[in-house]
């Protein structure tokens, strides 16, 4: 009996890969791109790379309402059921807001994991310091956590305010979804 | 051998899925389609000159001959430019008479002194054989600070809807963004979910936007030519500024169009 449960848990594995393998990635990101245009937010010139179990995306120029607001150098995407991540590296936000923050953003991950299904999770660092945000998807909050970097207390002083200050140093903003 | 014929099976059946997968999903992202906009150069012309410009040269000769000897080119300010080398047009007046701007075309005499070339940030002019440069207004105030040259450089000209504004205005407000939602409150307006234009809900009194023809109320339509309907626009113009020396804003003002024209020097 266990011998057949474990053959046909072996099996299942096996498909989900063999279905990850198969599915069409560039097709799955391009409904995402028509969805986001609801929203106002277009990716343009982005290459798309078909990994066997990711795709890689370089160079996206993030567009919202219409307005240049973000570059990324390089995105990658992980679909993987148990285990989704979204890596993105070398991000340069709009001048626009390089009044209110630094610009240049190295490194965003995004994943979701079974192992927390009501959590989605981001981690970020940069010239702005090191930042985390849980989402949760039940209560549609967002926590924002961060550990501002020494340019942040020297330039951005008026950014801070806008944050609550924590008793171990960090600066933390809670919105609703 | 069963567990194999099982294994391609379920692969069979994910390439199947796969493939239907791909048939119903889109086979194409979207791409950003910026809309070229029409701006036409603003060229400030005084048709008054043009209709009696064989008059106003017979008189400009007669200036150059009755009073080339009263007019030390110190005495004259040139308050704005357009074109470049010998094609356009400066704005000059004289100290006695700082309101009444005269425009002398490249070739045309002003105060006893012909205007030879334009430059980036002066004129030349030539008076019996020597030539004199003669530099913008705002270009020579620029030792004082930042908020007096503010203050002194943003002045109006002849009428209520033309107005000079510095570069140093541009970049006080820039370098300082926190600034300009303190002077000025705009929000957008829309009709029918669509953006047809933006509200100025707040002046400060006493600020620059006070002083540059802006009224609250005032619903700004058109900038350069160009409809403000999304924030594109009016962010493509702020990305623009460095390289725009004239603006020329449509503003509705109790339900009727004002066109204010800025020279930015």
């Amino acid at each position: 009996m266990v011998k057949k449960l474990l053959k046909f848990v072996a099996l299942f594995f096996f498909f989900i890969f063999a279905l990850i393998l198969f599915t069409p990635k560039e097709s799955f990101y391009y409904l995402l791109e028509q969805n986001l245009k609801k929203f106002d937010v277009i990716i343009s010139n982005e290459k798309l790379e078909n990994k066997m179990l990711s795709l890689n995306i370089r160079n996206l120029d993030i567009s919202v309402k219409g307005i240049k607001s973000l570059k990324i150098k390089k995105a990658n995407i992980e679909i993987l059921g148990l285990y989704n991540a979204v890596e993105l590296q070398n991000m340069q936000l709009s001048s626009l807001v390089e009044n209110y923050l630094p610009a240049k953003i190295n490194k965003v991950d995004i994943y979701y994991t079974i192992l927390h299904p009501l959590q989605l999770k981001v981690n970020g660092y940069g010239k702005f310091g090191d930042a985390r945000v849980v989402v949760n998807i039940l209560e549609k909050k967002a926590t924002l956590i961060l550990k501002p970097s020494k340019v942040m207390f020297s330039k951005y002083r008026n950014s801070l305010r806008t944050l609550k200050k924590s008793k171990n140093g960090e600066y933390t903003y809670e919105k609703s979804l | 051998m069963k567990s194999l014929s099982k294994i391609l099976i379920l692969l069979l059946l994910a390439k199947i899925i796969s493939v239907s997968l791909w048939w119903y999903l889109p086979s194409e992202g979207v791409e950003l389609n910026t809309k070229k906009s029409y701006r036409a150069k603003y060229q400030r012309v005084d048709f008054k000159n043009m209709l009696v410009r064989t008059k106003v040269i017979e008189a400009r000769k007669k200036d150059v001959t009755a009073s080339s000897t009263s007019y030390n080119i110190s005495s004259l300010i040139l308050k704005g430019l357009y074109g470049s080398r010998f094609h356009g047009y400066a704005i000059v007046t004289k100290k006695a008479s700082p309101k009444k701007t005269t425009i002398v075309a490249v070739g045309e005499s002003f105060a006893g002194y012909k205007l030879k070339e334009i430059q980036l940030q002066q004129v030349i002019f030539t008076k019996n054989t020597r030539e004199y440069i003669l530099a913008l207004e705002a270009k020579r105030t620029t030792s004082s600070s930042t908020i007096q040259r503010l203050k002194s450089n943003t002045q109006n000209s002849n009428d209520n809807s033309e107005y000079i504004v510095t570069r140093a205005d541009i970049k006080y407000y820039s370098s300082n963004p926190s600034r300009i939602w303190k002077d000025i409150a705009i929000d957008s307006v829309k009709k029918n979910g669509k953006i047809t234009g933006f509200k100025v809900n707040r002046i400060k009194p006493n600020s620059q936007f006070a002083r540059i023809g802006l009224k609250k109320g005032d619903v700004i339509i058109k900038a350069n030519n160009v409809r403000l309907s999304s924030f594109n626009a009016v962010f493509n113009i702020y990305n623009n500024i460095k390289n725009i020396s004239t603006m020329d804003l449509v503003v509705l003002r109790n339900n009727q169009e004002k066109e204010i024209i800025y020279e930015i020097n």
